[in-house]
């Protein structure tokens, strides 16, 4: 239970900690000190003369499209809590195309506990003029995510549309938001410096007479797919006043234990929802499935509303609920159904701070006899490793005996592999059949469950429609299903003949690789300017044996790939032809599941051979062709 | 319950600014209806009962809808509507428990009059409707200061059902009168006075068992109407010195939507219903609602010299001042209340601020156009969507229209031009407008329709294949029109240095392992020629098979850059299914030609090529040719989309011309060394 004390904990440059190769690990070091460098002690903000001249812009932000040319923001805190706000900040437009991040300006704030009062919002034109931003563009509206729903209904947002915005202009916003004691129970700030556009000048003062940090030059940072998170991938600012991580761990999971109280209602609804069931695990899959259908979860960010959650009969009266909230009337369903549960909570990132931003997912912990198993209230049951490896998770074993904060760890999904083995036999007509045999592990193992007949043939046919085009799933048998290994043995079949083209036959595998269906990987552009996360380290091997009728041959054979890149990265492709059987085998590894931006393109490059239609056709021809054959390399 | 505003304005997305009548009517305020009607508790109890049948996958079904206007001497009315739902599984319990209400407080009065729920077992729960929260409405770009109503239905089960009862007067667009009067402490008045008008949907993407939808109004007052794709059960009654107008419809079947269909509002059974008496009365309101705001100051007059100088013609200076406005008047929506629906800002304040919506655009250009000498009046326009031939207000969008020397009115569209040499967006063909000019003599007028040529994407290609099967070449593309718009934005929202990277995303369609060499594009914002993208490629290991045999596909046809210049022709869902229901929509008329020359490996001949291909029917046409002599292939792909909504007898052939295109360019041509013996 958090202590209440008013003490504010250390200030914190947290570094991230991500698994990574050696190269990433020296460059994290450099950036400190860049960061430690700009730190210096400055006058408090509020001193910045707005309208003053534009200064000078470094070359390197000569191209921008916006340039934040100054951002303060500082927290005071008085005796009685009372946090007091403010921020001032300048940006010039050097393009239209940044209009749309900073034209229209929101501030979100709970109308009832917080005042929020616009000191200054102005442009600034090239010319001189200065145009200040009309009454009339001032206005009021409700958040998207929170909007429609009665009990987070005080959450709004002021819209402040700048007025004259032209390339040159520089719009100047000063406000400030007041925020009555006991409003959040800790108050939590983090502060990400960098942005989608340069930053001149960064100050940032934390309360109780913290020294203003200054930071100068800021680069901007490309929003680009599957970048690691910011808390990892940046450098940041974060503060709390609670005494102690453990003190708010424990009062986080303290109050969604609260709230979850069961109730009368409750308890029937789970015994209802529950029925039939015996097994403690089907007991919580039938009140899971049937929560996520009747609870709409808005996305409200936390620390909007406040900390106050709702009562988990409330919650499920309305039938709407926070992501904390559902997280509270799935543990009260739980427990209503004779369950042993407990609510947990992770963070995502190793280093990030204590503080309720950086909360990833609340979920609920079920103990049984065979263990214990994660759950999420849309996501279902979260398979440990699984798609949340390496997140932090804080449940009721947080502190070890020592009375040290260890929180548990997601396992991460070390042995993640898909061995796929194909037997096809082509028929004089052309037309082919196929034994198909697959092995899944970690991640590849279907994160959304294979507990029923449809949920398993779905998955099947996931992997078929990856792995040969026109192919249809006749009849499968899972060999080996566990909570990490997926194993199938299928018989299939092709949709059609072959595709013809003057007198030759072309057998195709699918464009999309079967590592694909699980693993998601940016291959459009060939540059990147920020590392990228996968969803883990994965191994793919397919294997493909295809007999072919007499007198058949292979009139054009598919590339060979062979790569091996640094970080247990490789890529292969290699073709073998003997008689009437030709046997492919192919595959991907990459050990780490970070790529660096210097490492991107060559693996890009890699994967890209693999994908191309050049490595998937295998050209056949009724007749002997062993001459053109013989002229083909590798 | 049907929220008809809401509906609209989804509809026609971040454009839609001239939010006119689609709300139930309005109230007089001080005059006191009787809105306490008795829930007629057994009658409820009876429909309930009744709806017990097999309602597909509904989540919920509607028992019964009732509309009940009354309409006063001034025009406005008094909506009291009533709504009963009954739930049917978990998902109908997760979109019925919050209800929501959208309104404008300067010119609605929303009021929940009673909220019951009908359990299974007979007793009734009666809702505290204290409960009921206001809030602002959320908003994207127009900030309108709108607000809502919610209140949540707690503790709903499967076989309940939900009885809801709430009263709305007022119009969506402000015209209020300085004196408060009457009921709520604020007088409503109509935007046309006397007049009345509504659009009633029929149908839902959920059963509906019973409506019914009645209009009282004084004997005065001729009310005209229409029903449209459908039938219903009518009556005209006298009541004293009112006439009551009854529509009915039992049994209506949900509406099941089809991807890129028109606009459900064009196919939906509908009741158009208005007392104006035609289009010239409203286009003549309309000039005169706007002409004040027309007034300029030293500053627009400088601004329109200065866009001005220099250029000769009325063309060159109409192209000038609609291009200025397009590009800098940004779209936001501020409120100045009572002005917002009908009337533009004072474009005093619109080129102050550089921002404004369609109507505020369209206001600002005309000013600037009258400065400039030119006669020029606002224009209202239904964006994407039919008007039907009753005078009900049917417009979501304002444009601006010029009188050009032969006399005629020419259509500009500030709104819809940004990044766009278009001065009228062929996204508009075929659009009804109204013209607010002085006598409203130009009425309700149906645009032009933008012939394939005037949308056209030309792919000019050169590539080479060498005998190691790798391939590179160039690609010219040059757009006008449409493509020529897609084209400008998708290159003006990026940065410089971001093209590269999306150009390499398309040239994915080539290859994976396509290359980007080179690439040029024109600046998104020079309007003096036609834009033009010119890319350079290489593919390794482009063609399959050996040295003595090549097969490869047409390059230029792959689909390379298409989802730059004709995202919407080659989405695949719009040619999915055999047959539609309903109409298809692309975003305009269009023609693609492509030209490639393929110039082969020496001693290399194309021994197999692609048939030769013709099509030509009302909706689509395409033409393929292709030739070959040693070292090297030639073709020419010409495919014309005739109508930007495809009518649902000519989808047929819509579908044959994209899916041989598609086909196409998975066709392959193949290649030996040897003599020239094409087969096909």
């Amino acid at each position: 239970m958090c202590s209440g004390r008013s003490r504010m904990a250390d200030f914190c440059i947290p570094i991230r900690r991500y698994k990574t190769s050696a190269a990433s690990c020296q460059c994290f070091p450099m950036l400190l000190m860049l960061i430690a460098g700009s730190v210096f002690l400055f006058s408090p903000p509020g001193l910045y003369a707005s309208g003053a001249a534009i200064p000078e812009i470094p070359k390197k932000y000569q191209d921008a499209d916006a340039i934040v040319l100054q951002w303060e923001q500082s927290w005071n805190k008085a005796k009685d809590g009372t946090v007091d706000y403010k921020e001032t900040k300048r940006t010039l437009i050097r393009n239209d195309r940044a209009i749309r991040a900073f034209g229209d300006v929101r501030i979100p704030y709970h109308q009832a506990r917080q005042a929020l009062k616009i000191l200054k919002a102005r442009t600034v034109c090239s010319d001189g003029r200065i145009i200040d931003v009309p009454t009339y563009a001032i206005n009021e509206v409700s958040p998207r995510q929170t909007s429609g729903w009665p009990d987070f209904a005080e959450i709004r947002m002021k819209v402040i549309s700048f007025s004259g915005i032209e390339p040159g202009a520089v719009l100047e916003l000063s406000y400030g938001k007041v925020t009555q004691p006991g409003f959040h129970q800790h108050l939590e700030i983090e502060c990400r410096l960098s942005n989608e556009f340069p930053t001149l000048v960064r100050r940032i003062q934390f309360p109780d007479g913290k020294p203003v940090r200054e930071f100068k030059n800021l680069d901007a940072v490309p929003s680009e797919p599957q970048s690691i998170s910011w808390r990892e991938g940046e450098d940041y600012l974060w503060y709390s006043d609670c005494s102690d991580e453990r003190t708010w761990a424990s009062s986080v999971l303290t109050e969604l234990g609260a709230a979850a109280r069961p109730v009368k209602a409750i308890k029937s609804m789970a015994e209802e929802w529950s029925a039939g069931a015996s097994d403690p695990l089907d007991r919580a899959y039938a009140i899971q499935e049937r929560l996520q259908k009747r609870v709409s979860v808005p996305n409200v960010p936390i620390g909007w509303g406040g900390d106050r959650l709702r009562g988990a009969d409330k919650i499920l009266a309305s039938n709407y609920a926070s992501p904390a909230e559902a997280s509270v009337v799935l543990l009260a369903l739980f427990r209503a159904a004779g369950l042993e549960a407990e609510p947990f909570f992770v963070v995502r990132e190793e280093g990030a701070g204590w503080v309720r931003s950086a909360i990833a997912e609340y979920g609920v912990a079920l103990k049984t006899d065979t263990g214990t198993t994660f759950w999420h209230m849309t996501q279902g049951r979260i398979r440990d490793p699984g798609p949340w490896g390496g997140w932090k998770r804080y449940d009721d074993e947080f502190v070890d005996g020592d009375g040290a904060v260890s929180p548990s760890q997601f396992e991460l999904l070390e042995d993640s592999r898909l061995f796929i083995n194909l037997r096809v036999k082509l028929d004089a007509e052309a037309k082919w059949s196929a034994d198909l045999n697959f092995r899944a592990t970690g991640l590849f193992v279907p994160g959304t469950g294979l507990r029923t007949e449809d949920q398993k043939k779905t998955a099947v046919k996931e992997i078929l429609k990856r792995t040969l085009r026109n192919a249809e799933l006749k009849t499968f048998t899972v060999t080996t299903l566990s909570e990490t290994v997926f194993a199938v043995s299928a018989k299939v079949e092709a949709v059609e003949s072959l595709d013809e083209f003057d007198g030759h036959y072309f057998l195709e595998l699918s464009a999309e690789a079967p590592w694909t269906s699980r693993v998601s990987f940016p291959l459009n552009r060939s540059r990147r300017k920020t590392p990228m996360r996968l969803a883990g380290p994965f191994r793919h091997d397919l294997e493909i044996t295809l007999e072919m009728p007499d007198q058949w041959s292979v009139a054009g054979r598919p590339t060979s790939v062979e790569h091996l890149l640094r970080q247990q990265r490789s890529i292969y492709q290699g073709i073998n032809i003997k008689d009437r059987r030709v046997t492919i085998r192919r595959g991907i590894e990459i050990g780490d599941r970070h790529i660096l931006p210097e490492d991107y393109s060559a693996l890009r490059k890699a994967i890209n051979e693999l994908l191309a239609r050049r490595a998937r056709v295998i050209i056949l021809s009724p007749g002997l062709l062993t001459k053109d054959l013989q002229n083909q390399k590798p | 319950m049907v929220n008809r505003g809401e509906k609209l304005r989804s509809v026609s997305g971040a454009f839609v600014a001239l939010i006119l009548v689609m709300v139930p009517t309005a109230c007089i305020a001080g005059l006191r209806v009787d809105l306490d009607v008795p829930s007629e508790r057994a009658d409820v109890a009876a429909k309930v009962a009744a709806a017990d049948g097999d309602y597909g996958d509904a989540d919920y079904v509607v028992v019964y809808e009732t509309t009940d206007v009354h309409v006063a001497d001034d025009g406005l009315g008094t909506n009291t509507h009533t709504r009963v739902v009954k739930i049917l599984t978990d998902g109908g319990i997760r979109s019925q428990s919050t209800r929501r209400w959208r309104y404008d407080p300067l010119t609605n009065e929303l009021e929940l009059k009673a909220i019951r729920v009908h359990r299974a077992d007979g007793t009734v729960k009666e809702l505290d409707l204290r409960h009921a929260v206001e809030q602002p409405s959320p908003a994207g770009l127009i900030f309108w200061r709108e607000r809502q109503l919610v209140i949540n239905v707690p503790d709903i089960r499967i076989g309940d059902t939900i009885e809801i009862t709430h009263v709305k007067s007022g119009f969506n667009t402000a015209y209020l009168t300085g004196n408060a009067s009457g009921s709520g402490g604020r007088s409503l008045k109509p935007p046309m006075p006397g007049h009345w008008y509504d659009v009633v949907r029929w149908q839902e993407d959920v059963p509906i068992l019973e409506k019914r939808f009645t209009v009282r109004i004084p004997k005065n007052k001729p009310l005209q109407y229409e029903i449209v794709n459908g039938a219903l059960t009518s009556s005209v009654q006298f009541d004293g010195d009112h006439v009551v107008y009854s529509f009915e419809k039992e049994d209506i079947p949900p509406f099941k939507s089809e991807p890129k269909m028109v606009p459900s509002s064009d196919v939906v059974c509908k009741l158009v219903l208005a007392t104006l008496e035609d289009w010239n009365a409203k286009a003549r309101w309309f000039y005169e609602a706007n002409e004040a705001s027309f007034e300029i100051d030293e500053a627009i007059r400088t601004k329109v010299k200065e866009v001005i100088a220099g250029l000769d013609t009325d063309e060159e200076k109409i192209a000038a001042l609609n291009h200025w406005v397009a590009e800098n008047i940004r779209y936001v929506g501020t409120t100045r209340g009572a002005h917002e629906g009908y009337t533009t800002h004072p474009v005093i304040q619109t080129f102050h601020d550089r921002g404004g919506v369609c109507k505020d655009k369209a206001g600002m250009l005309v000013a600037m156009l009258r400065e400039a000498g030119f006669e020029s009046y606002i224009v209202m326009t239904m964006a994407g969507s039919r008007v039907e031939e009753t005078p009900a207000d049917q417009f979501n969008h304002a444009v601006t229209c010029v009188r050009t020397k032969d006399g005629s009115l020419q259509l500009l569209d500030p709104t819809w031009s940004p990044k766009s040499r278009e001065m009228w967006s062929s996204a508009e063909q075929l659009q009804t407008v109204v013209f607010g000019t002085p006598d409203g003599k130009a009425g309700k007028q149906l645009t032009t329709y933008s012939p394939p040529a005037e949308n056209a994407t030309t792919f000019q290609s050169e590539c080479t294949l060498l005998q190691t099967g790798e391939l590179y070449g160039t690609i010219h593309v040059s757009t006008v029109g449409c493509p020529e718009t897609s084209l400008r934005r998708m290159m003006g929202r990026l940065r410089p240095d971001d093209r590269w990277g999306r150009i390499e995303e398309s040239l994915r369609a080539l290859s994976p392992t396509a290359v980007l060499v080179s690439n040029h594009v024109t600046d998104p914002v020079d309007f003096s020629r036609p834009a033009v993208l010119e890319v350079d490629y290489a593919v390794a290991d482009y063609a399959l098979g050996g040295e003595n045999r090549r097969w490869m596909r047409l390059p230029a046809l792959s689909g390379v850059l298409a989802d730059i210049v004709l995202p919407d022709v080659l989405d695949s869902a719009r040619i999915e299914a055999e047959a539609r229901k309903h109409p298809l929509r692309i975003r305009s008329t269009r023609r693609f030609d492509c030209r490639e020359k393929i110039k082969l490996p020496p001693g290399v001949v194309a021994t197999r090529l692609p048939e030769t291909i013709s099509i030509d029917g009302p909706a689509a046409s395409m033409s393929f040719e292709i030739s070959s002599e040693p070292g090297r292939v030639y073709y020419e792909c010409r495919v014309d989309l005739k109508k930007h909504k495809v009518p649902v007898e000519d989808y047929g052939n819509y579908k044959e011309v994209i899916d041989r295109l598609i086909e196409l360019g998975d066709e392959m041509i193949f290649c030996e060394k040897g003599e020239q013996r094409v087969q096909r």
